[in-house]
């Protein structure tokens, strides 16, 4: 029976039966990690996520400040960042990634005295921000060690193989080092602060850590980004611009009462037009994962998924799959968008990522009215 | 003189003022040996030794002279003869200060024999120390126009046989006082006599014609008991009978011993009644085990036995001696084996006998009773489950009894529309059912038992949108476990010095999980055989020889995430990474052996020596387990005072999946245990007792998980260690006619380390303070409130993110880094493990119930309130997606269930 079916009555109790169970504890949840809220990392994408010896790799970071603009007379400008690039750390023991912190801690000394290594290795960054507040596509090249492979020994069992880290940051102040405290357990403290124009530290709302990784196989084994040809709004492209933006009907339900629906709270939610959203990939976006069998022995493909991110509204769900490793391509990859309840220009985007490392990423642009 | 006799049978001085000294009696000679759990199941010895003073307590009011009734004259000229028993109230002086008749006879007799009774005077009765006390007696006149003697005493009927013995309550040994027991000659012709347990539970019938006789016991409160027994010419017949309480309309009763060495040097005791009535368990034997001392709160409504600072896994569960995979249903709900079935919980939270191995927490063995010789029945619905059970002879067959019973979850039903309702991704309920069957045959020396039974958990969530961090997790959601055990058990009595208990049973286990396309699958065919041998090698020692083997093989096929490969960034989404598929069939065999001995150098004095030899053919190693226990009385007599200790090796093999590759390695030994206790116990008043015991657990070869380095899931050692140690307080009010309460309190603290050079951190279920209350007032026209009170330390948990309302919270301090090929976020954590403590959980469960008795049947309800002040419990923290804000997870809120139980 569903819920058009059901009796008013039975409606009645099993309403009841939901406030008795759920209203005694319910808070609200979390926001959506779809939400752009703060400034944000939503991407790193390289070049070669499987590299060789000696090969150049681009890496791109998508990133963009949710926070809001300047304060002050500034007020409509977007907020200045420094963006930090790291390499350098390869093959630490047992491939862990925080064992690279305490050689990232000398490295980043220096630039307690506002000096910035020339080595390649470290690149600090001042991007002039456009006026919509993101730096797209802000790069970091590194060339690829040639012993990353013969500097460790060949293991007992698998393929033969390096791998680099990269670290990153984007910071809504200014970096500097921090010192190295032990957290209790295996990772220590970040040694990076990132301070405001006051000299207060600014918390993670302002101040994004990430890191990536690169293999390079002694096969030569490739893995290519799963690509997308771009993003749809109800079936029409979106616009990669501001100026093109389709214009869609505002959600009334404030965003604070869209948090406590599940609450028993507004229930407006549900008369707000919603739009699908769906990125354009092609079937075969999926690889042959050469490691991966079913259990008859039959080759597997990548598994392939993309997140949906917005500035304004909901989307819903966050994430999607787009390729299963035995069922193959899913067609049902859209998600749902809930406009926001304030007239502006939006931005909605969806990050495709395979299980080894590749990614892409695409924009689109919407108007609320 | 006249020519009627009047013979006084002095055949019942039955005391009902509650003066009396409540000591144990001796085993029964012919009670329904089913019944009698609180005895050792085995009929051991040293409890009849230890029962014989008691006797001796008390001595009964005796006339000093007799006082001749006058015989009516209108009843002599019509030819009438009668019986009158009077209930005659004798001070401490031997005044009969009362006297009213409680069977009249009519014609004038009642009246004659008052008149005669307060001219009698009295030898009053006495405690053992000589001391006089005032009691209520029941005295017999027998008018007869037929007897031609002189009616003095001494010409009175030559008694000529003899029925006595004593009432106890069942599962406390308590004596039970008032109680009407009635006995009736398998005679056409023959009148009913009747008497009123004395407050020592005793009750004698002097006087008796040989031949069979029908016995009826009833109290309040308490199952009438109706059996046949029979008086040999001058033979002496001395009886126990155990009544179960009854007021829920259960007809037995259940035991929890608690830290019970053999012959129970230490007991703790959970009556049914108590266990029908502790809120927040609705009624649920097994629950009630969580309100005991040394057991740590589970988290939520799961239903883990956490003991003694052990986890989970190291405390067995059994059904009569042999193991199954679970006791409770899903979440806790409710357990395995119905309650109604149960006729005793044996809980040993440590210093265990030598017949357990396998493991080094507790033990938990549920026995399954006998079924009644009578047709009984029982529906009951309550909001979370309904069962139905009927018992009696079996037709046509006699001697034979059987029992069926089943009980099926109906959650599903209304809660997945609720779910729904509220919009939840999920919309299914969990489902669960067991039943239990069994014929029985008892003979004179033993009894033969086969029984099937299972339990069947089915769980299946149809999740519509991915979860959260995982785009591959959508679809169903499925977990079963299911056991099925058909088993046999004897119990032969060989002669008085030897004994044998076998229980063999063929078992299925399956646990069958799938998530997605993901799936494991476990099913085990086992053959679990028990084997006792007792022999009294004298009257002070007795020894147990034991075999316990389990055997079979387990079959597990699986598609299971594969360990993270070269060129697969760790941290993937649980749903993305690639799989292994596992199937194989592994054969299994743990056979052990077991010597014990029970040595009572002194009537105060136990030792319990023990040695047990184990070997897992997973592992090819034997682990040998040598244990000994000992009580000691300081004082013998009421109020006692005993003090006890124990030490004691105990080894759990690893879990096959640890031992059997490809999923666990082979080289790794069994956990290792050392279990140190010692306790006093202490009797307050007859009804208030306390026991006080300390504990310290040494672990050492735990089986840990380590980094694997040849691509396989994980790396095994037995490189971990850790301790527990701890205090546990009992203040137990035990059941009288109104009220029945305890207190518990546990003091504890638990560590682990990894290995020796390693931080050692504490579990999180360690739980420092443990507190529960609780007490349930029986007002009478069928009314009973009890509550709980619980305040526990919080469980511990590894912080990522600090609590914002703490003085050195940072909440500027970057708690994750986003890891770019997932888009996910590692945390960074920030304690060290287990190092913050969640807030103290406090509780008020409450119960009411009520109970219609018909003629024929019993109806009862209840209301069974968890959290009756909705406190919001802390059960865990969840983070948001980059560990910047945290939030409380709290546990079960204000949740009333209400339910309905008939009865035949």
């Amino acid at each position: 029976m569903n819920n058009q079916q059901r009796s008013p009555w039975l409606r009645w109790i099993l309403a009841l039966l939901v406030t008795a169970l759920l209203v005694p504890s319910c808070v609200p949840g979390f926001s959506a990690p779809s939400k752009v809220l703060s400034l944000r990392i939503l991407a790193v994408t390289i070049d070669k996520p499987y590299a060789n010896p000696g090969d150049d790799v681009t890496l791109r970071m998508t990133v963009t400040d949710g926070l809001g603009n300047r304060e002050g007379p500034d007020s409509t400008l977007p907020r200045d960042l420094q963006l930090l690039w790291i390499g350098g750390c390869t093959n630490p023991e047992g491939d862990q990634y925080y064992l690279c912190i305490e050689q990232l801690a000398e490295r980043l000394a220096p630039l307690a005295d506002g000096v910035v290594p020339t080595d390649g290795v470290v690149k600090l960054a001042t991007p002039s921000a456009s006026e919509d507040g993101e730096v797209d596509a802000h790069e970091f090249t590194f060339t690829v060690a040639d012993d990353i492979i013969s500097s460790r020994p060949k293991p007992a069992a698998g393929p033969h193989y390096g791998i680099e880290y990269v670290f990153f940051a984007a910071c809504a102040g200014t970096l500097r080092p921090a010192a190295l405290q032990s957290t209790g357990g295996e990772v220590p403290d970040f040694p990076l602060a990132c301070v405001g124009p006051d000299g207060e530290e600014l918390g993670s709302d302002s101040f994004v850590i990430g890191y990536t990784q690169i293999y390079v196989f002694a096969d030569g084994r490739t893995n290519e980004n799963a690509a997308n040809q771009g993003i749809t709004l109800n079936g029409r492209e979106m616009a990669t611009n501001p100026d093109d933006a389709e214009t869609v009907r505002a959600c009334s339900v404030p965003f604070d009462e869209r948090r406590t629906a599940s609450c028993g709270g507004s229930t407006e939610l549900d008369d707000c037009n919603k739009y699908v959203i769906r990125v354009t990939v092609e079937e075969d976006v999926a690889e042959t994962d050469p490691d991966a069998t079913d259990p008859d022995g039959k080759p597997l493909d990548e598994v392939v998924w993309v997140n949906y991110f917005t500035e304004g509204g909901d989307v819903s769900p966050s994430l999607a799959l787009i390729n299963d490793a035995t069922k193959g391509f899913q067609k049902a990859h859209e998600t749902e968008w809930t406009p926001p309840d304030i007239p502006g220009l939006y931005r909605l985007w969806a990050v495709v990522r395979d299980q080894r490392g590749g990614s892409s990423v695409v924009r689109g642009w919407v108007r609320v009215e | 003189m006249s020519r009627f006799h009047c013979a006084i049978a002095i055949a019942t001085a039955t005391l009902l003022c509650s003066v009396g000294h409540a000591q144990e009696a001796p085993p029964p000679t012919s009670a329904p040996k089913a019944d009698q759990p609180q005895f050792d199941s085995k009929g051991r010895e040293v409890e009849r030794e230890r029962a014989q003073p008691d006797k001796r307590k008390v001595t009964m009011p005796k006339p000093k002279g007799y006082v001749a009734p006058e015989y009516p004259a209108a009843a002599r000229a019509a030819g009438v003869e009668g019986v009158v028993i009077l209930k005659l109230t004798i001070d401490a002086d031997g005044k009969v200060v009362n006297a009213k008749v409680a069977e009249a006879a009519g014609h004038g007799f009642d009246e004659a024999a008052i008149r005669a009774a307060k001219m009698t005077a009295f030898e009053p009765a006495r405690f053992a120390n000589g001391n006089p006390f005032k009691a209520i007696i029941r005295y017999r006149y027998e008018f007869s126009l037929e007897a031609e003697a002189e009616a003095e005493p001494e010409s009175a009927p030559v008694d000529i046989g003899i029925l006595k013995g004593k009432l106890l309550v069942q599962g406390l040994g308590d004596p039970l006082a008032g109680a009407t027991v009635t006995l009736t000659p398998q005679t056409a012709d023959a009148e009913p006599r009747e008497l009123t347990s004395a407050s020592d539970g005793s009750f004698d019938f002097g006087n008796l014609e040989a031949g069979a006789y029908r016995i009826r016991i009833e109290a309040e409160g308490y199952n009438e008991l109706v059996l046949t027994e029979t008086v040999e010419p001058n033979g002496e017949l001395d009886v126990t009978y155990r009544l179960s309480v009854s007021q829920a309309g259960g007809v037995f009763e259940v035991l929890v011993e608690s830290d019970k060495p053999p012959r129970e040097v230490t007991k703790r005791t959970i009556t049914k009644r108590e266990i029908e009535r502790i809120p927040g368990t609705n009624g649920d034997a097994l629950r009630s085990i969580q309100s005991l001392p040394g057991v740590a709160r589970p988290p939520g409504i799961l239903g883990a036995l956490l003991v003694r600072g052990s986890s989970p896994f190291d405390t067995q569960t059994f059904v009569d001696g042999i193991p199954v995979p679970l006791i409770y249903h899903f979440g806790g709900l409710s357990s395995v084996i119905p309650t109604e079935l149960l006729s005793k919980i044996d809980f040993y939270p440590g210093n265990f006998s030598a017949r357990y191995g396998r493991a080094m927490g507790g033990i938990v063995d549920a026995g399954i009773r006998s079924p009644s010789d009578e047709y009984h029945g029982l529906m009951q619905v309550d909001l979370i489950d309904a069962r139905l059970m009927l018992e009696g002879p079996v037709p046509n067959l006699d001697g034979w009894t059987f029992a069926a019973a089943g009980r099926r979850s109906w959650l599903d039903a209304w809660l997945g529309p609720v779910l729904e309702e509220a919009g939840a991704g999920v919309t299914q309920a969990p489902r669960y059912y067991d039943y239990q069957f069994m014929v029985e045959r008892k003979y004179d020396t033993g009894k033969f038992r086969t029984s099937f039974y299972g339990s069947d958990d089915r769980l299946e969530i149809l999740v519509g949108e991915p979860a959260a961090g995982e785009p591959a997790l959508s679809g169903n959601i499925g977990l079963i476990t299911l056991f099925q055990r058909a088993q046999v058990d004897l119990e032969h009595r060989f002669d008085d010095d030897n004994s044998i208990d076998l229980q063999v049973a063929l078992g299925r286990d399956a646990i069958r999980f799938g998530l997605a396309s993901l799936f494991f699958d476990l099913e085990v065919l086992g053959l679990y055989t028990r084997t006792e041998y007792t022999h009294r090698l004298a009257k002070s020692a007795t020894m147990h020889l034991g075999m316990d083997v389990q055997s079979g093989s387990a079959a597990v096929t699986a598609r299971v995430p594969a360990p993270n490969r070269p060129g697969q960034p760790p941290n993937q989404p649980f749903s993305t990474r690639n799989t292994i598929a596992v199937d194989q069939v592994t054969p299994f065999l743990r056979p052990a052996g077991y010597v014990e001995l029970e040595l009572t150098p002194l009537s105060r004095w136990r030792i319990v020596p023990g040695f047990r030899l184990d070997y897992a053919a997973d592992t090819e190693k034997f682990d040998a387990s040598p244990r000994f226990n000992t009580a000691f009385d300081i004082v013998e007599d009421f109020p006692r005072t005993t003090i006890k200790g124990g030490v004691g090796v105990f080894h759990q093999p690893p879990q096959y999946q640890q031992s059997v590759e490809p999923l666990g390695n082979e080289g790794i030994a069994s956990n290792l245990a050392i279990h140190y206790g010692v306790g006093i116990e202490q009797e307050l008043t007859q009804q208030l007792e306390a026991s006080v015991e300390g504990f310290y657990k040494q672990l050492d070869h735990l089986v840990v998980a380590g980094a694997s380095q040849s691509g396989a899931f994980a790396e095994y050692s037995n490189a971990a260690l850790g301790s527990a140690v701890g205090a546990e307080l009992l203040v137990k009010y035990k059941p009288d006619a109104h009220f029945f309460g305890w207190l518990a309190y546990t003091l504890s603290r638990s560590v682990r380390q990894d290995n020796s050079d390693a931080e050692a951190f504490p579990v999180p279920w360690d739980q420092t303070h443990i507190l529960t209350v609780l007490g349930s007032y029986r007002f009478g026209s069928g009314w009973e409130v009890g509550t709980r009170f619980r305040l526990v330390s919080g469980n511990l948990t590894t912080p990522n993110v600090c609590d914002f309302t703490e003085e050195d919270c940072d909440p500027t301090r970057i708690n994750a880094v986003f890891h770019a090929p997932t888009g996910a976020y590692t945390p960074i954590r920030f304690g060290s493990t287990n190092s913050e403590r969640l807030p103290v959980f406090h509780t008020l469960d409450v119960r009411i119930d009520k109970a219609w008795q018909f003629d024929a049947w019993k109806l009862s309800a209840y209301l069974d309130v968890q959290n009756a002040y909705n406190s919001q419990n802390v059960e865990g923290i969840t983070y948001n997606f980059n560990f910047t804000n945290r939030q409380y997870v709290t546990g079960i809120p204000f949740l009333p269930s209400i339910g309905l139980r008939g009865e035949f």
